[in-house]
C-alpha cells in the first residue's frame, strides 16, 4: 500500500515537473521579448537592458529554469514582471470567481442532464430520444467563444435580461454559467443515456420491477446510482479542468478569474504568471485524479479503496 | 381454482413480417401450494413463459401476441400497471438465475429485501424482519450479513439472499428461473432442499423452470417439458420420469447420465434446437425424432390428453419406431 | 440687496464662469460640440461617479514604471509635476510657481508653490524633486522614460555609478529647485511632463519598496482608494488638494477586463460613461459607422486629431529598398485615400510624418502624390520590373495594421511589387522592426511622447541613433544632411529658426522616401449625454479630473 502511494506520488510530480519543463521552454520558444511588453513601444535599449538585468533574462535558459525550480520547491511562484503582483495571490483571490462560475455551471447541466439522460434511456428510439441526440451534439458542437458572445448580444445587450459582464454580484454569473452548462450538458446528458441504457438492460434492473417497484424508484433510485458512477468521476476530472480556468466565458464576460489571468499573462508574455497557471491548472488535474480513485472506491462498494 | 392459469399464450419478437414466435399457444395451470417444472432446453421459450407472468418482458422486442395468462383470475396480461405493480412481489416473487446479477451492487442486502418489505408489508419493514427472513433461508450471523454487499457473498448466499428477498412480501407464487442452473452442485442440493422446506412451511406455490432433469424428481408434482416454443408432453412428476411418453421427453431422460452405467459415451440427441424463425414443417421435433413417419412432415401435433393429468403432442407415442432408432444404444 | 439685483449678479457670475470655461479651450481640437450661449452654459455640479473600463491592467501606479497612453489619464489624476499642460499643447505651471532660464538655456530655476502636501499630509519641498528624478534615472529601477532625462548634467555618470548624485539636479533651498542640462534643449519642459518626472514622496517609496506602485501618494486631485489588480480601480477625491476645479467628480470607478465590444455594448446600455477610454479608435471600427448614423448618439461623439502618424517603414539597409527609385516607386503606388476609406473614416490620409497637432505639421506637404503608372516608370527604370518581393510585417495586437496591410498589398501587386504578409503579435513585431537588417518593411507609427517635432523626427530619421538592437530609426535612414538639420534644430534657442530647420529636415527626408506615410488618426470618444467637461486633450486624451456628471 504504501510503496502504491510513493510511486504514485512520485509519477505525479514527475507530471507535474515534465509540464514545468515544457511550458518554460515552449514559452521560450515563442517569438517576442517581456521586456518589451513591460517596457512599451517607445523603449529604448538602455530601458531594455535594464529590464533583462532585472529579471535575468539573459541568463542561460537551463539556469533560469533551474532557479524557477528552486523557488517553487520553497513554495514561491515568484512575482509578475508586468504587474509585480504575487503569483500565488493573483491565482487564490481568482479563484473564487472561477469556482463559483463552475459550480454554478456544474448544478445546471447536471440538473438538466440526468433527467434527459434517464428518461431518453426509459424511452429509448422515441422522438423524444432523438431530438435530445441531435440538441445534444449540437450543443456540444458550439464553440465557447462564440456561443458566448451571442448570449452576451442577444440575451444581455439586446434583450436586457442578463447583465452584459464584469462580476459585480450573483447575478453576473448566471449568464456565463449557462453558456457553460450548455456546452456541457450534452455530453452529460449523453454519457448518462449510454449508462443508463446499460443498467437498464441489467439482471438487477428487472429483479426489482419483479418485486413491483415504481418506475421512478427503478430508474431514479436502482438505475441511476449505478449509472451514475462512472459520471461521477468524469465531472471530477471537468470540474478539475474548469477550476484551472474557463478561459473563453470568463474573458468575453470579463470575469476575473484565473482564465482571464492565464490569457493575458500570454498576451503579456509574462513568464511567472504563465508558469503559474499553467502548474495550477496542472496540479488540479493530478490531484482530480488522485481524488476521482478515492471517489470511485466511495462510490462503488464493489472497488476496494486502493489508490 | 387453479392459482395460475395461462391460456395460448403467444409470444412474438420483432413487429409485423420480422415477427419471430418464441412461444406458440403455450398453456398450464398450477394450483395453490402445487410445484410445476417446466422442463426444457436453451431457446425453448420456457424463460420466455415465465418472465411473462408479471409481465416482465421487454416490450418491445417483446410482443404479447396472444392468450391469457390468469393469476387468481385475472388477466396479467391487460392488467392497468398500478394493479401489477401490485401483483408483482405481492402475489408472485421471482428467484432468477444469476442471484448476484440480479442483486444491485451498490445497496447492502438488508436495504435490499427492506425494499421488498416496504413495497408489499410495511408494517413489516423492520431489521427484526429482514433477519428473520435471513435465519429462514440459512444464512448464519443474520445480524452482520445485513451490512454486507452482494460481491461479498458467495454464490450459494446469493442466492438464499434472493428466495429471502422473494419471500420477504409472502407472495403465493413462486417463479424461479433456473435457480440452481449458476452454482455448484452441492450448493444446487441445499437450495432445492430449501425450497422445499419453504414451501412446506408457508404453502406457496413454485413454478420451476430448469433444463436439469434432476431437480425435477426432487421437487416438482408436475412437469411440462417444452420444445421450440410449444409444450410437447406434461404429467405428473414421477409417471413422466418412470414413463416418458413424447420422444423427446425420452431422448431426454435417456441422456441424463447414470453412475452405474458402462457406456462408453454419453447418449446425445442428435441434431439441435431449431432457431425462432426456422422451425421445421409439421411436427417441430421430427427432423431429430427417432421414431418419424412421413406424416409427422406435414401437420403440426395437436397437443392432446391422454389420460387425466397426463398430454402429448405426438399421435405416435404408444407405437414402436419405424425406422431404425436414431437413439445410440446404451449397451454397445 | 433687491432680489433683482442678486439675480442680476448671480447671472453675470454664470455668464463669466461660462465663458471662462469656453475661453480655456484651445482650438487645436476638432469636432466640438455646438457652443452653447453663454448664457446657456451650465454650471458644473458636484457628486457622482465616473464609470469606465478598460481591456488591460495597468502595470503599476508607479509613475516611473508606467509610459502609455492608457494610463496617463489616471497617472494625472494622483500625481503632477512642475507643470502642465493647458487645454491643448502649451504648458503652464503647476508645482513650479515659476521659473527662470539662464542665458544659455541650459539651467532652469523653478520657485515651487508653497503649501502643497502629498495626499499622506506632508508638505512637497524642492528637494522632493531632486530624489524623484534622481530615482527615475537608477538604473536598477529601470523606469521607462529614463531616456529622455539622460540630458540633465551629471546623469550618465550617476547611472554608472560613478557619483552618489546627479550633479545637474539640485534644490538650494526648500522652494528653489535648479536643473542644469548638458546641452540646450527647448523642449525640455515638455520633458517635464513626462510620467518620470511627476513628484513622488521617498518615505512611501521607502516604505513600500517594489510595491509602491499599488500604493501611490501624490499631490494630484484624487487618490487611488481601491484596487484589485486587474479587476477593479476607484479614485475618491484628495482631501488635501486645494485644486476644487477638479474635483467635482465624488469618485471614479474603473472595471478592468473585456473587450471593446463589451464595453460598448455596457455603454449602449448607460453602465458606463465614456464608451473606449482606449481612444484610438474610440469606437470599435465595425461599430463606427451604425453609431456616427444612430441619433442616439448625435452630438456626443468627440473627436480629435491625434498626434499620431502612420507609415509604411522602408529598411533602408536592405533591399530591395536600399534603392532610391523602388523606394519612390512605393510611396506613388499606394492609394492613402483608398486606406482611410476602408479604416470607415477614422483616420485622415498622411502626406507627411508629423501630424496636424504637433507644432511644423506643413499641410501643404506632399512629396509624392498617388501615380501608379510613375510607379511602374521608375520600377522599370531601376531594372525590377516584376522582381520585387519582401515581407510585410504588421502587428496583430489592433486591427487598423491587417486591413491597411491587406491594401497596400493590393496596390503594390497593381505595379508588380509582390509584397507577403507577415502578422505577429506586438513584442515580436518591435523585437524584428527594430533590430538591425531584420525587417525589410513594415507598417509601424509614432504617437508624441510630447507635442515637439523632434520628438517625432530626431527619433526617427537621425542616422546617429541607429543602434543594432532597439533601434527607433526603423528605416535605418542615415542621411548626413538630414543630420545636420536636425542636430542644429535640436539646440536652436529660436523657436521660428527652429521649426523650419525642423520643416526643411522632414522635407528632404521624406524625398529620400525611406518611409511612406499612410495616415493619421483621430480619437473619438462616445459619452453620456450626462457626462460634461469630456473633452480630448491632444497629449494626454481624457483628463477625468475635469470632467463632471449633470444629473
Amino acid at each position: 500500500m504504501i510503496t502504491r502511494l510513493l510511486k504514485r506520488f512520485i509519477a505525479s510530480a514527475v507530471t507535474l515537473l515534465g509540464t514545468a519543463f515544457l511550458t518554460f521552454f515552449l514559452l521560450n520558444a515563442v517569438p517576442g521579448d517581456v521586456a518589451r511588453v513591460i517596457a512599451g513601444a517607445k523603449a529604448t535599449p538602455e530601458v531594455i537592458k535594464d529590464i533583462h538585468a532585472k529579471y535575468h533574462l539573459d541568463d542561460p535558459l537551463w539556469q533560469r529554469f533551474g532557479f524557477y525550480l528552486g523557488q517553487l520547491a520553497h513554495g514561491n511562484l515568484g512575482h509578475s514582471y508586468v504587474t509585480d503582483q504575487s503569483v500565488a495571490e493573483a491565482i487564490l483571490t481568482r479563484l473564487p470567481t472561477t469556482a463559483a462560475l463552475s459550480s454554478l455551471a456544474v448544478v445546471m447541466w447536471v440538473a438538466l442532464a440526468v433527467p434527459f439522460g434517464v428518461l431518453t434511456a426509459r424511452f429509448r428510439d422515441s422522438w423524444f430520444d432523438r431530438s435530445v441526440l441531435i440538441a445534444a451534439t449540437l450543443t456540444l458542437s458550439l464553440p465557447a467563444f462564440w456561443l458566448a458572445r451571442m448570449l452576451q448580444y442577444w440575451l444581455g445587450y439586446q434583450l436586457g435580461w442578463f447583465p452584459i459582464g464584469f462580476f459585480r454580484s450573483f447575478f453576473d454569473l448566471l449568464l456565463p454559467a449557462a453558456a457553460l452548462a450548455i456546452l456541457f450538458v450534452g455530453y452529460y446528458a449523453r454519457l448518462i443515456h449510454t449508462n443508463m441504457v446499460e443498467v437498464l438492460d441489467s439482471p438487477y434492473v428487472r429483479a426489482a420491477r419483479a418485486r413491483g417497484a415504481s418506475e421512478t424508484a427503478v430508474l431514479f433510485q436502482h438505475a441511476l446510482r449505478n449509472a451514475m458512477i462512472p459520471v461521477v468521476t468524469i465531472l471530477g476530472m471537468d470540474v478539475a479542468g474548469l477550476l484551472g480556468g474557463v478561459l473563453f466565458i470568463e474573458n468575453v464576460f470579463a470575469l476575473p478569474g484565473i482564465g482571464t489571468l492565464a490569457v493575458q499573462s500570454v498576451f503579456n508574455l509574462d513568464p511567472p504568471v504563465i508558469m503559474g497557471t499553467v502548474l495550477f491548472s496542472a496540479a488540479l488535474v493530478v490531484g482530480a485524479n488522485w481524488v476521482v480513485d478515492l471517489l470511485y472506491g466511495l462510490i462503488d462498494p464493489r472497488i476496494k479503496t486502493g489508490i | 381454482m387453479p392459482l395460475l392459469e395461462i391460456k395460448n399464450l403467444q409470444i412474438d419478437f420483432g413487429r409485423g413480417l420480422n415477427a419471430l414466435r418464441a412461444v406458440d399457444g403455450v398453456s398450464l395451470a398450477l394450483e395453490p401450494g402445487k410445484t410445476l417444472c417446466v422442463v426444457g432446453e436453451s431457446g425453448s421459450g420456457k424463460s420466455v413463459t415465465a418472465l411473462s407472468i408479471a409481465r416482465l418482458l421487454a416490450t418491445p422486442p417483446a410482443v404479447y401476441a396472444g392468450g391469457e395468462i390468469l393469476l387468481e383470475n385475472r388477466d396479467v396480461l391487460r392488467m392497468p400497471s398500478a394493479e401489477l405493480r401490485q401483483i408483482r412481489g405481492g402475489l408472485v416473487s421471482y428467484v432468477f438465475q444469476e442471484a448476484g446479477a440480479s442483486l444491485n451492487p451498490v445497496f447492502r442486502i438488508g436495504n435490499q429485501i427492506r425494499e421488498a418489505l416496504q413495497l408489499h408489508r410495511p408494517e413489516a419493514a423492520t431489521n427484526a424482519e429482514i433477519i428473520r427472513l435471513l435465519k429462514l433461508v440459512g444464512i448464519p450471523a443474520p445480524e452482520s450479513r445485513m451490512r454486507c454487499y452482494p460481491h461479498e457473498l458467495s454464490g450459494g448466499m446469493q442466492q438464499r439472499v434472493m428466495i429471502a428477498m422473494a419471500l420477504a412480501p409472502q407472495p403465493k407464487l413462486l417463479v424461479a428461473d433456473e435457480p440452481t442452473t449458476a452454482l455448484d452442485v452441492t450448493i444446487q442440493a441445499q437450495i432445492i432442499e430449501l425450497l422445499v422446506r419453504l414451501r412446506q412451511q408457508l404453502g406457496m406455490a413454485i413454478l420451476l423452470i430448469t433444463h436439469n432433469l434432476g431437480i425435477v424428481g426432487d421437487i416438482a408434482d408436475e412437469v411440462a417439458v417444452m420444445y421450440a416454443g410449444q409444450i410437447v408432453e406434461t404429467a405428473p412428476a414421477r409417471a413422466l420420469l418412470r414413463r416418458p411418453l413424447h420422444p423427446y421427453t425420452q431422448a431426454l431422460i435417456n441422456s441424463v447420465p447414470r453412475l452405474e452405467s458402462t457406456a462408453g459415451r454419453l447418449a446425445t440427441i442428435a441434431g439441435a434446437v431449431p432457431r425462432l424463425g426456422a422451425f421445421p414443417a409439421g411436427c417441430r421435433f421430427h427432423p431429430r425424432c427417432p421414431i418419424a413417419r412421413p406424416e409427422c412432415s406435414q401437420s403440426p401435433p395437436p397437443l392432446v390428453e391422454i389420460e387425466p393429468g397426463r398430454r402429448v403432442r405426438c399421435p405416435f407415442w404408444n407405437q414402436p419406431a419405424a425406422s431404425p432408432s436414431t437413439l445410440e444404444p446404451l449397451n454397445p | 440687496m433687491s432680489a433683482l439685483v442678486k439675480f442680476t449678479a448671480a447671472t453675470i457670475l454664470r455668464i463669466l464662469v461660462g465663458s471662462l470655461l469656453c475661453g480655456t479651450l484651445s482650438d487645436t481640437r476638432a469636432g466640438l460640440p455646438p457652443s452653447v450661449s453663454a448664457t446657456n452654459v451650465p454650471i458644473p455640479k458636484r457628486g457622482g461617479t465616473l464609470r469606465l473600463a478598460m481591456p488591460n491592467d495597468i502595470s503599476s501606479f508607479d509613475p516611473a514604471l508606467a509610459f502609455d497612453t492608457i494610463s496617463e489619464p489616471f497617472l494625472m489624476l494622483v500625481y503632477q509635476g512642475l507643470v502642465e499642460y493647458d487645454d491643448g499643447v502649451k504648458l503652464l505651471p503647476c508645482l513650479a510657481k515659476n521659473w527662470t532660464i539662464s542665458a544659455d538655456q541650459r539651467i532652469y530655476s523653478f520657485h515651487i508653490r508653497p503649501g502643497v502636501r502629498f495626499s499622506n499630509g506632508r508638505v512637497v519641498v524642492a528637494s522632493d524633486f531632486v530624489y524623484t528624478l534622481e530615482r527615475t534615472l537608477d538604473p536598477k529601477l529601470a523606469a521607462l522614460s529614463e531616456s529622455f532625462f539622460e540630458e540633465i548634467a551629471g546623469a550618465p555618470d550617476y547611472r554608472a555609478g560613478k557619483t552618489p548624485h546627479v550633479r545637474g539636479l539640485r534644490a538650494p533651498s526648500d522652494d528653489t529647485l535648479v536643473i542644469e542640462l548638458t546641452a540646450p534643449d527647448p523642449s525640455f519642459l515638455y520633458i517635464l511632463t513626462l510620467p518620470g518626472a511627476l513628484v513622488v514622496p521617498r518615505e512611501v517609496v521607502a516604505q513600500y519598496g517594489q510595491s509602491f506602485g499599488s500604493h501611490p501618494v501624490g499631490t494630484g486631485p484624487y487618490r487611488l482608494t481601491e484596487w484589485l489588480r486587474a479587476v477593479r480601480m476607484r479614485f475618491e477625491r484628495n482631501p488635501l488638494s486645494t485644486q476644487s476645479d477638479r474635483q467635482y467628480l465624488d469618485a471614479i470607478d474603473v472595471m478592468e477586463g473585456g473587450d471593446r465590444e463589451l464595453h460598448l455594448m455596457m455603454f449602449e446600455r448607460g453602465e458606463l460613461d465614456i464608451a473606449n477610454i482606449t481612444a484610438d479608435p474610440g469606437i470599435p471600427v465595425p461599430d463606427f459607422i451604425r453609431i456616427q448614423h444612430t441619433p442616439r448618439w448625435q452630438g456626443l461623439i468627440e473627436c480629435m486629431s491625434a498626434a499620431s502618424s502612420y507609415f509604411l517603414v522602408l529598411n533602408t539597409e536592405l533591399p530591395p529598398f536600399n534603392e532610391l527609385k523602388v523606394r519612390q516607386a512605393m510611396n506613388y503606388a499606394i492609394d492613402k485615400d483608398k486606406i482611410v476609406r476602408l479604416l470607415h473614416g477614422t483616420s485622415t490620409p498622411a502626406n507627411s510624418v508629423l501630424p496636424p497637432p504637433v507644432p511644423g505639421y506643413n499641410p501643404n506637404l506632399n512629396v509624392y502624390a498617388y501615380d501608379p503608372a510613375k510607379a511602374r516608370r521608375l520600377l522599370a527604370e531601376s531594372g525590377h520590373a516584376d522582381d520585387i518581393s519582401f515581407n510585410l510585417w504588421y502587428e496583430t495586437d489592433s486591427t487598423k495594421p491587417d486591413t491597411t496591410a491587406t491594401a497596400i498589398q493590393y496596390d503594390l501587386l497593381q505595379v508588380g511589387i509582390h509584397a507577403r504578409l507577415n502578422p505577429v503579435s506586438f513584442p515580436a513585431f518591435l523585437d524584428a522592426t527594430q533590430r538591425r537588417k531584420t525587417a525589410q518593411c513594415s507598417i509601424s507609427g509614432w504617437s508624441q511622447d510630447y507635442p515637439d517635432p523632434g520628438d517625432f523626427l530626431d527619433t526617427m530619421f537621425n542616422g546617429h541613433r541607429i543602434t543594432d538592437e532597439g533601434c527607433q530609426n526603423l528605416a535605418f535612414y542615415n542621411n548626413p544632411e538630414v543630420n545636420d538639420l536636425l542636430a542644429e534644430a535640436a539646440t536652436c534657442p529660436d523657436p521660428d529658426r527652429r521649426l523650419h530647420l525642423y520643416q526643411v529636415a522632414e522635407r528632404t527626408m521624406l524625398t529620400d522616401a525611406p518611409v511612406v506615410p499612410l495616415y493619421f488618426a483621430r480619437i473619438y470618444a462616445l459619452r453620456q449625454p450626462w457626462l460634461r467637461g469630456c473633452y480630448l486633450h491632444p497629449v494626454l486624451y481624457f483628463r477625468f479630473e475635469r470632467m463632471w456628471l449633470d444629473r
